[in-house]
C-alpha cells in the first residue's frame, strides 16, 4: 500500500503541476486564473476522494493508475488545443470565464482519480485511521518527489506535454511491476520497456509539440517550439515578419519600428549623453538593431529565459554592445543595488496582470533599481497603454498606481501621452525643456528616429492630450506595494473590458468586495457546526481538516508571494522550497502518527500560530543573504504543523472507527485548500492585503484552537 | 505655479514634474479649466433619439443602423448609447463626448480635404458594430456613464473650433453613427457658423438618417473593412452590404469621400482580396477615390496577431495601384513614398507629407502646379 500511495503522491502532484503550467501556457494565465484552475484541481480531488471513500465503491487501485497515465498526456492536449475551439480567429484571445471554466473541466479527469485513489488505498489494507495517514505519509513523499522532479526537468530537458508522456508511462506501467505479480524476466521487459519509451520521450514531444503549434497558428509557420522553465514559448514567422509567443500571447514581434523607437529613443531625449542602460526583457527583437543604429550605447538586458539566448540567435545577430544577464530581474537588483552604473533604466510596464512583473513596480523594487542609477540618471517606463485620444477609468488607474509608486522615490516624473503611454522619472531636474530642445537633440541623433521625430510628436505632445492625462490622473492615490499589490488585480479589470461576462465577474468580485463578509461568517457557521450535536467531539475534526487545508495551502502561497517579491522567481528555489513544504507535511505526519496525546491538535495548531505570527513580524527585515533559509524554515514549520494536524484530525474524527467514509476528512482539507488556493493571492491580498491576511488566518487558527479546546472538555 | 509656466511645460511633455508637486495641482487645473472650461462628468443625456418607431407595448424599433435594435421599455440598444424610457427613445451621450482632441486631418485620415488643416475631434462611449480587431475598444466597449466624459454642447464645441482657430469638426474615434443626433445638431450649427464637419465611420448605417446627414457634412470617411460578406460576419459582426451602399450614397451626394481598409494580418491581406476592392472601388466610385491602407495593431480581442507588415502594405498598394486606383496610400509608414499625393498625370509630388505633417503644397486651387491636372478633393 505504502508504495501505491507513493506512486499516488507522485502521480497527483505532477498531474497538478503540469495541467496548471499548461493552462497557464494555453490562456496566459495570471494569478487570479492559477487560483481558480487550482480551485478545480482541489475541488475534483475533494469530490474524487469523497465517492472514492463510500463504501460500496471497490475499484482495483492499479487500473485507476493505468486510466491516469493515459489520460494525463491527452488531457495536456486537448488544454493547448483547447482555444481553437472557443475562439474562432487565430490570435483571438480568450475571455477570462471561458478559460476558467476550461480550466476546471480540463482538471476534471486526472483530479477526480487522483482524490479516488487515496481512500481506495486507505481502505485497501486495515480499515482504520491508522491506514488514512498511512497514506498521507507516502502520498506527501511521492509528491515530494514528484513535484521537485517535474520542477527540475520540465523547461530543463522536457516540454510540459514531454513530462506528462513520462509520468503517464511511469504510472500506467509501475502498477504491473508494484503488483509482484511479475517474476524476474518479466519485470527486466517492462523496465526496459518503459525506459525504451522513456528515451523517445524528448524526441517525440518536440514534434509533438510542433505540430500542435502548427495546428494551433495554422496562418504561420512554426519555426520552433518549446518550453522553459516560466511557461511554453514558440517562434512563429510568416513573410517578413518574426513573432515570438510567450504562453500563446505576443511577447515580441519584428519588424516593429514604431515599438522599438518608443522603447529606446524618447529617454535619450531627456538623458542625451547617457552610455550605460539597463534593460529589463528581451532585447533581440528590433532593439539591437536599433542600438546598433544609436551606436553609442552599451546595454545591459536582464531577463531570466537563458534557454531563449541561443533560439533567438538567428533573430539578431548579437551585437557587442548588448550584454545578455540571465537571471530574475528581483534578483538581479538585490545583488547589483547600490552599484551606481546606469544612466538610463528601462522597465516595460508589460504583462501587469500577473505579479511576475507587476513587482517591479513596488516602493521595495525601485529603491533597488534607484540605487543602481547614476547622478541625472533616468528610469524610464515604456507602456501599451493608450492616452493618445481619451484616458479612460481603467488606464487612469493603472497608470495613476505606476506613477505614484514611481513618484514615492524618485523626485521628479513626468509623461508622454500617445498609444504608448511613456512615464520618465529622475532624481535630477531633467524634464524642464522645450519643445523645440526635444526636436533638437532628436535631430543630434546617429540614427534619425521615423516614429519618435517632429512629424509626430508635435501631435503626441500637443496640450489637449497632455492636460488630459494630467487631469484624469489628478488627486489618486492608488498604488502597489508588496504588501498590497493592486496592479495586478487593475489590470484584470482592464482586460475584462474584452467581455461582457467577464466584466461583470470582474467588477462584483473584484470591485465591489462587500461579499467577502461572507467568508468569516461561512467559516463560522461552520465551525457552529461541528461544535453542535451529540457527536460533537468527533465532528471537531472536521473543522481541523479544514483548517490545516485553508491555513496551510493560505500560507504556502503567500510564503512563495512573498518570496519571489523579494528574491524573483527562482525555479531551482522555488523548487527546493516546494520539496521542503511536501517534506514537512509527511514527517509532521509521520512523527506524530503513533501518538495518542490528545492534545496534539491543539499544539499543531499553536505551531501554526507562532509560524503566522513569526512571519507577519518579521519578513520585512529577512537580510537579502538569508531569504532562501528563512523561508525554508518557515515552510517546514507551517508542513510539520499541518502535517501532525492532520494526524490530529483523523485521530479525532476516524479514532478506531472501522466504518464511515475514508475519503470525507481528506475531503474536508481539500475544500479549505481550495478556498485558499481561490481566494488567497488572488483575490484577498490585493483587496485587504498582507498583514490584514495574516492577521485573518491568525484568527483562523484561534477559532479552531477554541473549537479543539472546547470539545475536549466534551470528551 | 502660474499657468503659462504650465502652458510651456505642457509643449515639452514636461507635466508630471507638476503632478508630483500635488500642493500646486488644484490652482494650477483650476487654472485649465477656466482656460478651456473642460470638466469630466460622468452625467447622461436624456435627448430624445431620431429615426425610431414607437411599437406596441411600449417597445420601439431604432431606425438609425441596419440593427434595426427592438428596444423594450428601461432597454437600450445593441450600442448602448440608446434607451428606451417609457416608449421614448433616449440617446445618452448628446453632449457628452469621452474623447476631444485637436488632431491634424492627416491623422483621419483625410489627405484631400484641407491638407495641413486641424480638426476637432471627438467620440463618445459605445459602438453599433463588434470589430474583434477594435482599435478603440477601450471606449467602443464601455457604456458611456463608465467614461471620464467632457460636457460639451454642440454649440460650445463651435465656440471652441473658432477660440482654437480649427476650421473643422470631426465626429471619429469609435462610431459617430451611435451619437447621431448629436454629430447632426453639431455639423448644423457649425455650418452656420462656417466651420466643415467630417464624419469618419464604419458607413454602417441607414440610408435615410445618412441622407439628412449628408447635406450637414462636407467629407465622409468610410472604413471599407474588407470587401468579403464573410469578414464581416465573423470579425466585424456586422454586414457588408449596406457599407458598399452607403459608399455610393456618398459619391452620389457628391460630399467628399475618402477609403480606409485596415489591414488584419491573416484575415484580410490577401493579394486576391486586395484586387478585388480596387477592382470594385474602380468600377463603382471611381479611380480617383483615395485609398488608405492602415496598419493593425494588435489591441482588443486580436492582440495575439502582429502588426502588419511593411511587405504586406507594398502588396495592397502595388495591387490598387496596378489596377487603376490613382490616390493610394499606406498609414503609419513614415518616409514611405506612399505617404505623398502625386499628379497622376504628370507624377509630380502635389502634396508632400511626412507622418502627420505637410511639408510641401503644389496645387493651384484644384490643379497640378506643373500640368494643372485636376486633384480631386477640397483644398
Ligand atoms: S444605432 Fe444603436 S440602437 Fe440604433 S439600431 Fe444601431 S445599434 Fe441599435
Ligand atoms: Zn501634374
Amino acid at each position: 500500500m505504502s508504495r501505491r500511495a507513493f506512486l499516488l503522491g507522485f502521480f497527483s502532484i505532477a498531474g497538478q503541476v503540469l495541467l496548471l503550467r499548461e493552462l497557464v501556457s494555453s490562456f496566459n494565465g495570471n494569478e487570479l486564473f492559477i487560483g481558480v484552475a487550482l480551485f478545480g484541481w482541489l475541488g475534483w480531488v475533494a469530490l474524487g476522494a469523497f465517492l472514492g471513500g463510500k463504501k460500496n465503491k471497490h475499484i482495483v487501485p492499479g487500473l485507476l493508475f493505468i486510466i491516469g497515465g493515459i489520460i494525463l498526456p491527452l488531457c495536456v492536449v486537448a488544454t493547448r488545443l483547447s482555444p481553437l475551439v472557443v475562439t474562432d480567429i487565430v490570435g483571438e484571445i480568450v475571455p477570462f470565464s471561458v478559460a476558467a471554466v476550461i480550466s476546471v473541466v480540463v482538471m476534471l479527469p486526472v483530479g477526480v482519480l487522483s482524490g479516488w485513489l487515496f481512500p481506495v488505498l486507505a481502505r485497501s489494507s486495515q480499515p482504520s485511521a491508522g491506514t488514512v495517514v498511512q497514506v498521507y505519509l507516502f502520498e506527501g513523499i511521492g509528491a515530494f518527489v514528484g513535484g521537485v522532479t517535474v520542477l527540475f526537468l520540465v523547461g530543463t530537458v522536457l516540454s510540459t506535454l514531454g513530462m506528462a508522456l513520462v509520468v503517464g508511462v511511469i504510472t500506467a506501467t509501475s502498477p504491473a511491476i508494484l503488483a509482484r505479480r511479475l517474476n524476474g524476466p518479466a519485470i527486466a521487459v517492462f523496465i526496459i520497456g518503459a525506459l525504451l519509451c522513456l528515451g523517445f520521450v524528448p524526441w517525440v514531444s518536440t514534434r509533438v509539440d510542433t505540430l500542435v503549434d502548427s495546428v494551433k497558428y495554422r496562418s504561420y509557420r512554426v519555426e520552433r517550439s518549446f518550453d522553459t522553465h516560466y511557461g511554453h514559448q514558440a517562434m512563429l514567422s510568416a513573410d517578413e515578419t518574426r513573432i515570438l509567443l510567450t504562453d500563446n500571447a505576443i511577447e515580441a514581434v519584428q519588424p516593429d519600428l514604431s515599438a522599438y523607437e518608443n522603447m529606446l529613443i524618447p529617454p535619450l531625449v531627456y538623458c542625451p549623453e547617457a552610455r550605460s542602460i539597463l534593460y529589463f526583457g528581451r532585447i533581440e527583437f528590433g532593439l539591437t538593431q536599433l542600438m546598433d543604429s544609436l551606436g553609442m550605447f552599451s546595454i545591459t538586458a536582464v531577463d531570466p529565459r537563458g534557454e531563449l539566448n541561443d533560439i533567438v540567435e538567428d533573430v539578431a545577430k548579437n551585437s557587442s554592445l548588448v550584454t545578455r544577464i540571465t537571471s530574475d530581474p528581483i534578483a538581479y537588483v538585490s545583488k547589483h543595488g547600490g552599484q551606481r552604473s546606469f544612466d538610463i533604466i528601462i522597465i516595460p510596464a508589460d504583462g501587469l496582470d500577473s505579479y511576475q512583473r507587476s513587482r517591479l513596480f513596488t516602493g521595495r523594487f525601485l529603491r533597488s533599481v534607484k540605487s543602481m542609477l547614476t547622478d541625472g540618471g533616468l528610469l524610464f517606463v515604456p507602456t501599451r497603454y493608450d492616452t493618445d485620444r481619451y484616458v479612460t477609468e481603467e488606464t487612469r488607474e493603472l497608470l495613476s498606481a505606476i506613477h505614484n509608486v514611481i513618484a514615492g522615490n524618485l523626485s521628479n516624473v513626468t509623461f508622454w501621452p500617445g498609444e504608448r503611454t511613456l512615464l520618465f522619472a529622475s532624481d535630477t531636474q531633467l524634464f524642464d525643456i522645450p519643445y523645440d530642445s526635444i526636436i533638437n537633440r532628436l535631430l543630434r541623433l546617429e540614427y534619425s528616429p521615423q516614429y519618435i521625430s517632429d512629424n509626430y510628436l508635435a501631435d503626441r505632445l500637443d496640450e489637449f492630450s497632455t492636460e488630459r492625462l494630467i487631469s484624469v490622473m489628478a488627486g489618486t492615490d492608488i498604488t502597489n506595494s508588496l504588501e498590497r499589490p493592486r496592479l495586478s488585480q487593475i489590470q484584470t479589470w482592464y482586460r475584462s473590458k474584452t467581455s461582457d461576462l467577464d466584466r461583470k465577474i470582474v467588477s462584483s468580485i473584484l470591485r465591489q468586495p462587500w461579499w467577502l463578509v461572507g467568508i468569516p461568517v461561512l467559516i463560522l457557521v461552520f465551525f457552529f457546526f461541528t461544535l453542535t450535536g451529540e457527536d460533537r467531539s468527533r465532528r471537531a475534526g472536521l473543522f481541523l481538516y479544514f483548517t490545516a487545508g485553508l491555513v496551510s495551502l493560505s500560507l504556502e502561497l503567500l510564503s512563495f508571494y512573498v518570496y519571489q517579491s523579494m528574491a524573483g522567481s527562482l525555479f531551482s528555489e522555488i523548487a527546493v522550497l516546494i520539496g521542503a513544504f511536501m517534506l514537512g507535511l509527511a514527517l509532521g505526519a509521520y512523527f506524530v502518527s503513533g501518538s495518542v496525546n490528545s492534545n496534539m491538535g491543539c499544539y499543531s495548531l499553536l505551531m501554526l500560530l507562532a509560524a503566522t505570527v513569526i512571519f507577519f513580524a518579521t519578513y520585512e527585515q529577512v537580510h537579502p543573504h538569508l531569504l532562501l533559509a528563512y523561508y525554508l524554515l518557515f515552510l517546514f514549520s507551517v508542513a510539520l504543523g499541518t502535517g501532525s494536524l492532520f494526524v490530529a484530525a483523523t485521530n479525532r474524527y476516524y479514532g478506531t472507527q472501522t466504518t464511515g467514509n475514508r475519503g470525507l476528512g481528506y475531503a474536508f482539507e481539500l475544500v479549505g485548500s481550495s478556498i485558499g488556493a481561490l481566494l488567497t493571492t488572488t483575490v484577498l491580498l490585493p483587496i485587504i492585503g498582507l498583514h490584514w491576511l495574516l492577521a485573518s488566518l491568525g484568527l483562523v487558527l484561534c477559532v479552531a484552537l477554541l473549537g479543539s479546546l472546547l470539545a475536549e472538555r466534551v470528551d | 505655479m502660474k499657468r503659462r509656466v504650465f502652458l510651456r511645460c505642457l509643449g515639452c511633455g514636461a507635466v508630471a514634474t507638476v503632478v508630483s508637486q500635488t500642493e500646486l495641482l488644484p490652482e494650477f487645473l483650476g487654472g485649465l479649466q477656466n482656460a478651456y472650461a473642460l470638466d469630466f462628468t460622468r452625467k447622461l443625456s436624456s435627448v430624445e433619439a431620431r429615426f425610431y418607431n414607437k411599437l406596441d407595448g411600449g417597445g420601439i424599433m431604432c431606425g438609425i443602423c441596419p440593427r434595426r435594435c427592438f428596444v423594450a421599455d428601461g432597454e437600450r440598444g445593441h450600442c448602448d448609447t440608446r434607451e428606451n424610457r417609457k416608449g421614448i427613445y433616449h440617446t445618452l451621450v448628446y453632449g457628452f463626448p469621452c474623447a476631444l482632441n485637436i488632431d491634424p486631418i492627416e491623422k483621419k485620415p483625410l489627405f484631400h480635404f484641407y491638407p495641413g488643416t486641424s480638426a476637432l475631434s471627438l467620440a463618445t462611449a459605445g459602438c453599433n458594430v463588434d470589430c474583434k480587431f477594435c482599435q478603440n475598444w477601450e471606449i467602443s466597449q464601455s457604456l458611456p456613464e463608465e467614461t471620464n466624459n467632457y460636457e460639451l454642447s454642440p454649440q460650445a464645441a463651435v465656440d471652441l473650433c473658432h477660440q482654437r482657430r480649427v476650421p473643422t469638426i470631426a465626429y471619429t474615434y469609435s462610431e459617430p453613427v451611435i451619437f447621431y443626433e448629436y454629430m447632426y445638431d453639431m455639423a448644423r450649427i457649425g455650418h452656420e457658423k462656417s466651420i466643415k464637419s467630417v464624419m469618419i465611420t464604419g458607413g454602417y448605417i441607414n440610408e435615410k438618417p445618412m441622407a439628412e446627414l449628408l447635406l450637414q457634412l462636407d467629407a465622409v470617411k468610410i472604413d471599407l473593412k474588407s470587401i468579403r460578406k464573410k469578414y464581416y460576419k465573423d470579425v466585424v459582426r456586422g454586414e457588408l452590404g449596406p457599407v458598399l451602399k452607403r459608399l455610393l450614397q456618398v459619391k452620389k451626394s457628391g460630399v467628399w469621400l475618402e477609403i480606409v481598409n485596415l489591414v488584419v494580418p491573416t484575415l484580410n491581406d490577401t493579394e486576391q482580396e486586395f484586387r478585388e476592392m480596387a477592382v470594385w472601388i474602380k468600377a463603382n466610385l471611381g479611380a480617383d477615390t483615395p485609398l488608405h491602407f492602415s496598419r493593425f495593431h494588435p489591441e482588443y480581442l486580436l492582440t495575439n496577431l502582429p502588426p502588419t507588415s511593411q511587405k504586406t502594405l507594398q502588396m495592397a498598394y502595388d495591387v490598387s495601384r496596378a489596377e487603376g486606383l490613382e490616390y493610394v496610400y499606406l498609414g503609419n509608414l513614415p518616409g514611405h513614398p506612399s505617404e505623398s499625393t502625386y499628379c497622376p498625370r504628370c507624377g509630380v509630388t502635389v502634396i508632400g507629407r511626412s507622418g502627420y505633417r505637410v511639408n510641401e503644397i503644389n496645387l493651384n486651387g484644384n490643379h497640378c502646379k506643373n500640368c494643372n491636372h485636376e486633384i480631386p478633393g477640397l483644398f
